[in-house]
């Protein structure tokens, strides 16, 4: 093995321990490198409770307790971290598990408007005209929303009748 | 543009007008990761630059201490960010930020053996070459070292200024904390840089926590670091200083305190200092 070539697998070992919970390598302190890793994942919650707001403020409580689960398990990935993207991921697992809160309808949709998720899970701006609809905040008003070229989004309350009318008078 | 000198401060967003008014601040630096490397630079930028205000540019996520040599394309936006604000300098840090496609999001200390400062050297080397100015590296501060016989800190810095050609930028108060949670002779480090090699210094308050000192950038300096400047002063004369603040923003008269304060820590040393002719 070349000098490279060992030093990539014994950083690699400490990465995973800090970043994913994967077992100190032998030879750390291990209640050192547990510190660490404590104030990485602290850092990082930080982050993406600052860049989502809503989404951490409907969560509350469960916030810290479900981004650390889903963390260790989605250590932050190759490309330029970065709190939006990162708290996009989180999202993201939230809604395949049904467990998105409706009051943070409105942030994911300012998310989506301007930005798409990359594979690598880094961010690119969306361009041109972009148009989304969602349920907004607790009465769940349907809202539609058109991002126009050059980052302007407007936003309109969309009254779509009720099937079944309202009221029959 | 003239190199920097006197006191410094982090360039952030949320500073941006207090840096507009203050009248302070003899240079800036700027963290490459928040720029937009082809987009327009802010506003309150062009105007630091316009005023003339030094501007150092400073990278966190090349990891230069990696297995891997630095990754063309982050130098190549480095070098490209250094050209627009006319940057006297970039900076990075001796550390590594990624390895085994593990993203950490924060610069993690090196092993201080041989085999660890040739693969920086090496990695050094290309990035002086793509870089258009001058690279100076950071010391790092962790909660955890490396197991095993590795050199002590300042016998690790004297080898990476002996093995390259970069300059120190010495954090005051990363030495700090290391002093703290690894009993690190700071003295010693202090006495591994000689003037011709240091850049700047950075100035950075931390808390208390569990028995460790945390380095976090979000609360006050401790008389520790400000104590380390005026020693690192009084060896080698004027040192140019930087102030690091990155999070819970304090108000104007704060920072302005903390600024003053380093101020008459760099003072302090220069009258203490031998080669000022006193």
């Amino acid at each position: 093995m070349s000098a490279r070539e060992r030093l990539a697998k014994a950083q690699a070992e400490l990465a995973r321990a800090l970043g994913m919970g994967e077992p100190v390598p032998a030879g750390f302190d291990v209640e050192r490198v547990g510190a660490a890793a404590e104030a990485l994942g602290m850092k990082r919650r930080r982050l993406v409770q600052r860049t989502w707001p809503m989404l951490a403020a409907a969560l509350g409580a469960d916030f810290a307790r479900r981004f650390e689960t889903w963390a260790r398990e989605n250590p932050l990935l190759g490309v330029e971290p970065n709190p939006l993207a990162d708290g996009r991921r989180f999202a993201g697992s939230l809604r395949v598990a049904g467990a998105f809160p409706a009051e943070a309808e409105e942030e994911w949709l300012q998310f989506e408007l301007r930005w798409r998720l990359t594979d690598e899970g880094g961010l690119e701006a969306r361009r041109g005209v972009v148009l989304k609809t969602a349920r907004v905040g607790r009465t769940k008003r349907r809202m539609l929303a058109v991002r126009l070229p050059g980052g302007r989004v407007i936003w309109w309350s969309v009254n779509i009748p009720s099937p079944l009318g309202r009221g029959t008078g | 543009m003239k190199p920097p000198a006197g006191v410094g401060l982090g360039w952030r967003r949320q500073l941006a007008h207090y840096l507009d008014e203050a009248e302070g601040v003899d240079f800036v630096e700027v963290l490459a990761e928040h720029l937009e490397p082809r987009g327009p630079l802010p506003e309150p930028l062009k105007r630091l630059k316009e005023r003339g205000v030094p501007v150092v540019l400073h990278g966190v996520s090349l990891g230069l201490g990696s297995a891997e040599p630095p990754e063309r394309g982050r130098l190549d936006m480095l070098a490209r960010l250094a050209e627009r604000l006319g940057a006297v300098c970039v900076s990075e840090h001796l550390a590594f930020v990624r390895a085994g496609g593990v993203e950490s999001g924060h610069l993690l200390p090196l092993p201080r053996t041989g085999e660890m400062l040739e693969v920086l050297a090496e990695n050094v080397r290309r990035a002086e070459a793509a870089l258009p100015v001058p690279l100076a590296l950071e010391n790092v501060a962790s909660l955890f070292e490396w197991p095993g016989e590795g050199m002590t800190e300042a016998r690790w810095l004297a080898g990476v200024l002996e093995r390259t050609g970069v300059g120190v930028l010495l954090d005051v108060a990363n030495l700090y904390a290391n002093t703290l949670n690894h009993g690190t002779d700071a003295r010693e480090v202090l006495e591994a840089v000689p003037r011709e090699r240091l850049a700047y210094v950075h100035v950075a308050g931390g808390v208390k926590r569990g028995g460790l000192y945390h380095d976090t950038h979000a609360h006050g300096v401790p008389e520790g670091p400000l104590v380390l400047l005026e020693e690192l002063v009084a060896r080698v004369g004027p040192v140019p200083a930087l102030l690091e603040w990155d999070d819970h923003f304090p108000p104007p008269e704060v920072l302005g305190a903390e600024l003053e304060a380093m101020r008459a820590a760099q003072a302090r040393g220069v009258a203490r200092w031998k080669g000022g002719g006193a």
